[in-house]
């Protein structure tokens, strides 16, 4: 599930998955605007079928903190 | 640095600012330190004061209205940020206005693609240009996305260009879209303002 969560996430910044894998810090002044949010949550709906919460989603800062989200909504 | 000013209004009910993020300084430096009382006894006075983005956007909007001779308590302004620049929307203080803008070249991953294309709407509004509307209609309503989409009806207008009535719990919202320097601007509001 992390390694698939990681690609959607790249996807939805627009950036490389490797920059993903590496402590990536999800910033709502840089790269965590709506449109990503939007994007994990749809591909999140479509890839898993767990439906996130948006608030929820966007106070996560981290990969690991999705992760987790992900694990309650699971 | 210099702000833009964009006269997008017929009748001078309001205009945008619009600023480059890219050249804004960091937060700690003693020019700061004034800027921070002048925005403390302002109506920007907020606790987001301390983030960076806010504070600087704010402060160069401040200075901007001054420089008009503008009382910012005698206005409404409605902002948005993208990656590398910043919008907002000054307007009459009785109005209920919003913007949001997005870089016209932004990607939309497939899924929320393939999620926006099961909407009901005119084969004219993008999937970007979708977003664009309810990010507004978020701000002016005071709703959630989700609760937004599934409760409104968009319908393009067609003696006027880019522009779409917005039909939400028996009132009239008006969206128009502006283009400006690679930035697709969505401007709404309850009134006509935008026509």
């Amino acid at each position: 599930m992390q390694d698939k969560l990681i690609e959607l996430i790249a996807e939805a910044l627009e950036i490389d998955k490797s920059e993903a894998e590496n402590d990536l810090i999800l910033d709502p002044e840089e790269n965590w605007d709506s449109i990503a949010l939007l994007s994990v949550i749809a591909s999140i709906d479509e890839e898993f079928n767990i439906q996130l919460d948006g608030d929820k989603l966007a106070e996560c800062r981290s990969i690991p903190e999705i992760l987790k989200l992900l694990e309650e909504n699971s | 640095m210099s702000v833009t000013f964009l006269d997008l209004s017929k009748d001078s009910s309001f205009f945008v600012l619009l600023g480059s993020r890219k050249h804004l300084s960091t937060f700690y430096n003693i020019k700061n330190f004034f800027n921070f009382f002048e925005l403390v006894f302002s109506p920007f006075i907020s606790k987001r004061l301390f983030q960076n983005r806010y504070f600087q956007t704010r402060s160069l909007i401040l200075k901007e209205l001054k420089n008009m001779n503008i009382n910012p308590s005698d206005i409404k302004i409605s902002m948005s940020h993208n990656k590398d620049d910043f919008v907002a929307l000054i307007s009459k203080k009785d109005t209920n206005m919003a913007i949001d803008f997005e870089q016209t070249n932004r990607k939309i991953s497939y899924a929320l693609d393939v999620k926006i294309s099961q909407i009901q709407k005119p084969d004219s509004l993008s999937s970007l240009g979708f977003i664009n509307m309810i990010e507004t209609l978020v701000k002016i309503t005071n709703k959630k996305w989700f609760y937004l989409i599934e409760n409104i009806e968009i319908k393009k207008m067609l003696n006027f260009k880019d522009v779409y009535r917005v039909n939400f719990e028996n009132e009239t919202i008006y969206s128009r879209f502006y283009s400006y320097n690679g930035n697709q601007i969505c401007i709404s509001s309850y009134k006509s303002e935008v026509l």
